[in-house]
């Protein structure tokens, strides 16, 4: 197997962690905007998002593709280092780490965005059933937090 | 028309004025508790009052009226979405926040012992320990240039400083450990005791309810406990209905763990802490205590068995002392009441109690205590693995003290190898033999010991080597060593021996009897001094020792005491006893050029070596240390690069750390200052509701008064024409 495959799967991860880490200053910005109920500025961080997110989605089908290419395609990100050439395995194991404290961070940042902006739908909900809605006719207007995003967009940092 | 009482007015207007007054009451009250902690604001719920049903023979031009406002209850207004957001974010806080206070406190450690005094450091921001062995490293080319008694010296002392600084570093790690796991035990009691509380409090509350009163402050304080309950785990709060019997229907809370595990399959994560009036508690699993010295290679005896009892003694496990589980593993106890009697339905509710708990089922400060008690990091085993799946990449407590342990273990195990050996010949094969004066053999590392009047009377002044006496070039050695006489050996046996592999009438008199004890220590001395053995001329005779010759020694061991060179850590690490005393130093080559008969003008090469291996690249392997680690590799690098790979490690933990922390932080800031503006009191909206209880106290007072007066007409005024 070519090596400069296993560098550049190397290099697609670290790619991943950019993407994530300003996906995560996003979060930060979105909740700034939340805080200061400034819509339109909201509404900007939010399509920058998007792009982000395009560009994520495009991220993740080329790893799928390396990892078949790999054949480690079920092997979980943990343990990637172990199945690397053993002359890539430190530079494996700090990217992979790096990926990890990554994601953790931008999990985080994430969930705290959402959480300010259900807090604020809530806020909503409840001025609108204090203005005599039936409690049944108000949607929240966002997935349940329970809601799990289609297989094939997803990836188990957790590992 | 309806029928009008014709003094329903006065019971109008008095309900108005007790409406009123509650409710500058309430405001009052609300006002008092500004700045109590946990107040939830109050308000009264009144509703309009009608007396009276419907008449079967009611007039269509009868009309109802209301008869005033009565007061149903005080309420407090909070908002359970809150509280759940609330104590969610609680928990991730508690977590983020122990664990960084943790790392903090092994950064603080390793950076007070590591920096030491700024002379001794370098701008680069290495530490002492590397200072130290940039020490070592000079000590070693004065050694190199002059391999004499007094370098080798400079080399151990230097060597004896670092491992005091290992030494340092270790006790100061393993402080700081056990206050943490002192730390633990105290939050355990809290914990315990805040479940405690909740549980009486609903008790309390429950029993008011049943009297009709909302106990609103029980529920305060109750509110208070659970949300700092929620900072050390992550906690599901449910309130539900609970018939008492008569129609009747209290208020039952429920706090389970909130399902923190992310194994789906495990469902200890929603283990039923309190419920209504029965509370569980926290203990950490017991274990019988292990014997660390016991050896299953070894059959069983009363010194080898598996376990220790309460006086430290090797025991049965029946007899083993309980002592907490090394992996901090919890236990959530039986639900009872605050009288210890458990519930009527106790098999149910209580099933399989006590509960162990999986590793991930906490969340909050208590699992980050756990984790920065336990994690290892590289060094986790599959038995760690097994718990938690993401073992190898938390790193707490035992991981920075095992990463000091194998640097150590490492340092020691390069050193002592390349200080142990045999002597070879230019060719770089085996010496057959080397021949010189006991200086010229001691300078190749050749270890010559005096004995020290053992057994046998052979006195001072003998050298031995490996317990044997050897011999000079003057005079064969060869009979002496075919002996075997050790200094260990009496008279008798020395005498045994010669007589065996010698002369069979060595230490007879010449018709064949035994000779006196004093003849036969005289015959031996005179053998060993016909075969150059003597306490006389043993610094000036050449001394000729058949190879293959072992020279050197470990350098370092596991203490001080000894030469042990197994389990060696950074909390034991020593320069040798050998090398202490000046049996052993460090070896400048192994190879001895032209047999020792020409002075040799070569490099210490083997001191070049040691040298060298200061800044070595060298694998750090977690089985070294723990042969049930699955990682094989730690860290590739010099024993400076291994140390300062720990800081990183341990500065990247810090700092994903904190940024969370500082996520967290301002998540439950901002929930908590929406929880606020639901729940606390608002000076703006209490002095509202002062001036319009007021105003409707006043006009409540105005319409008594202007019934009275219209009554006062009725009565007194009315139907007085004429008169």
């Amino acid at each position: 197997m070519d090596m400069s495959d296993h560098q550049a799967y190397l290099k697609l991860l670290r790619e991943l962690g950019g993407c994530l880490d300003r996906l995560g200053e996003l979060s930060e910005q979105k909740a700034q905007t939340v805080r200061a109920d400034d819509l339109l500025a909201m509404d900007e961080v939010l399509k920058q998002e998007q792009v982000l997110s395009l560009s994520l989605r495009g991220l993740e089908q080329r790893r799928m593709k390396l990892l078949a290419k790999l054949e480690l395609t079920d092997v979980p990100l943990i343990e990637l280092p172990g199945r690397y050439p053993a002359e890539l395995e430190d530079e494996a194991k700090r990217t992979v780490e790096d990926l990890r404290n990554t994601y953790k961070v931008f999990r985080a940042r994430a969930d705290m965005a959402r959480g300010l902006l259900e807090l604020n739908l809530h806020q909503i909900d409840k001025m609108i059933i204090a203005a005599g809605a039936h409690p049944d006719d108000v949607g929240a207007g966002y997935e349940l937090p329970g809601a799990e995003p289609p297989k094939n967009m997803k990836t188990d940092f957790r590992a | 028309m309806g029928s009008i009482g014709t003094f329903d007015g006065f019971t109008t207007a008095r309900l108005g004025i007790y409406a009123a007054q509650h409710g500058l009451n309430v405001t009052g009250n609300n006002i008092s508790n500004l700045n109590t902690i946990g107040y939830t604001r109050q308000r009264i719920d009144q509703v309009s009052w009608k007396t009276g049903g419907n008449d079967m023979y009611r007039s269509p031009y009868d009309v109802h009226m209301g008869s005033g406002a009565m007061v149903t209850s005080v309420n407090q207004i909070r908002d359970p979405y809150l509280d759940i957001q609330y104590r969610t974010v609680s928990s991730k806080v508690g977590y983020t926040d122990t664990w960084l206070s943790g790392i903090k406190n092994i950064t603080q450690t390793l950076d007070e012992v590591g920096k030491g005094d700024a002379s001794n450091t370098n701008d680069k921001g290495d530490g002492i320990l590397y200072a130290q062995l940039l020490e070592i490293q000079r000590m070693l080319m004065q050694l190199h240039n002059n391999p004499d008694k007094a370098n080798d010296t400079l080399v151990r002392k230097s060597a004896e400083t670092l491992c005091q600084l290992f030494n340092t570093y270790a006790g100061k790690l393993e402080t700081e450990r056990k206050d943490l796991d002192k730390q633990f035990t105290e939050e355990l009691s809290s914990v315990n005791e805040i479940l405690t509380s909740i549980r009486d409090l609903n008790d309390s509350i429950r029993k008011a309810e049943i009297c009709g009163d909302n106990a609103l402050e029980l529920r305060d304080e109750r509110n208070l406990k659970i949300d700092a309950l929620s900072q050390y785990m992550h906690i599901k709060v449910e309130y539900t209905m609970e018939d008492v019997g008569a129609g009747k229907q209290v208020e039952k809370l429920t706090i389970s763990l909130g399902n923190a595990n992310p194994d789906a399959d495990v469902h200890t994560d929603e283990t039923v802490l309190i419920d209504g009036i029965y509370g569980a508690q926290f203990r950490i699993k017991q274990v019988p205590k292990e014997n660390p010295n016991y050896d299953p290679n070894q059959p069983f005896s009363p010194t080898n068995l598996m376990y220790l009892d309460e006086n430290d003694q090797p025991c049965k496990l029946a007899d083993a002392a309980m002592v907490n589980d090394p992996h901090y593993t919890m236990e959530v106890t039986n639900l009872v009441d605050s009288k210890n009697v458990l519930p009527k339905n106790h098999n149910e509710i209580n099933a399989g109690r006590p509960i162990t708990l999986a590793d991930n089922d906490l969340y909050g400060s208590f699992q980050a205590m756990r984790e920065l008690l336990t994690e290892k990091g590289e060094f986790a085993t599959q038995a760690d693995v097994d718990a938690d799946p993401n073992a190898t990449i938390k790193r707490g407590f035992p991981y920075y003290q095992m990463s000091l342990d194998l640097l150590a273990r490492q340092f020691a195990q390069v050193y002592n190898e390349l200080n142990q050996g045999v002597l070879l010949d230019e060719e770089g094969n085996e010496l057959q033999s080397l021949t010189g004066t006991i200086e010229e053999l001691e300078s190749y590392g050749v270890k010559l010991n005096q004995a020290e009047g053992t057994a046998g009377g052979f006195g001072d002044g003998y050298y031995v080597k490996d317990g044997i006496f050897v011999g000079t070039s003057v005079h064969d050695p060869c009979d002496l060593n075919k002996a075997q006489i050790s200094v260990d050996d009496t008279v008798d046996e020395a005498i045994a021996k010669i007589r065996d592999k010698v002369d069979p009438n060595f230490g007879k008199n010449p018709d064949g009897s035994e000779a006196s004890d004093a003849d036969k220590l005289a015959s031996l001395k005179d053998f060993m001094s016909q075969h150059g053995v003597n306490s006389n001329n043993v610094d000036t005779e050449k001394i000729t020792l058949p190879g293959p010759i072992e020279v050197g020694g470990p350098l370092f061991s596991n203490g001080n005491y000894g030469d042990d060179v197994e389990n060696i850590t950074a909390s034991n690490i020593s320069v040798s006893h050998s090398w202490s005393i000046g049996d052993v130093k460090v070896i400048p080559k192994f190879k001895v050029l032209f047999d020792g008969d020409v002075e040799d003008t070569t490099q210490n090469t083997n001191i070049d070596h040691m040298i060298s291996k200061i800044e070595e690249a060298l694998v750090y392997n977690p089985q070294d240390l723990d042969p049930d680690a699955l990682s094989t590799k730690l860290f590739k690098g010099s024993f400076n690069d291994m140390f300062n790979d720990m800081g990183t490690t341990l500065g990247g933990d810090e700092r994903i750390h904190t940024t969370n922390l500082n996520t967290h932080y301002s998540q439950a800031v901002d929930i908590d200052t929406r929880r606020d503006g639901v729940s606390g009191v608002d000076l703006n909206d209490e002095a509202m509701n002062i001036m319009m209880y007021q105003k409707a106290y006043s006009a409540a007072c105005r319409m008594m008064t202007a019934i009275d007066e219209a009554l006062d007409r009725l009565i007194n005024n009315t139907g007085l024409a004429g008169l």
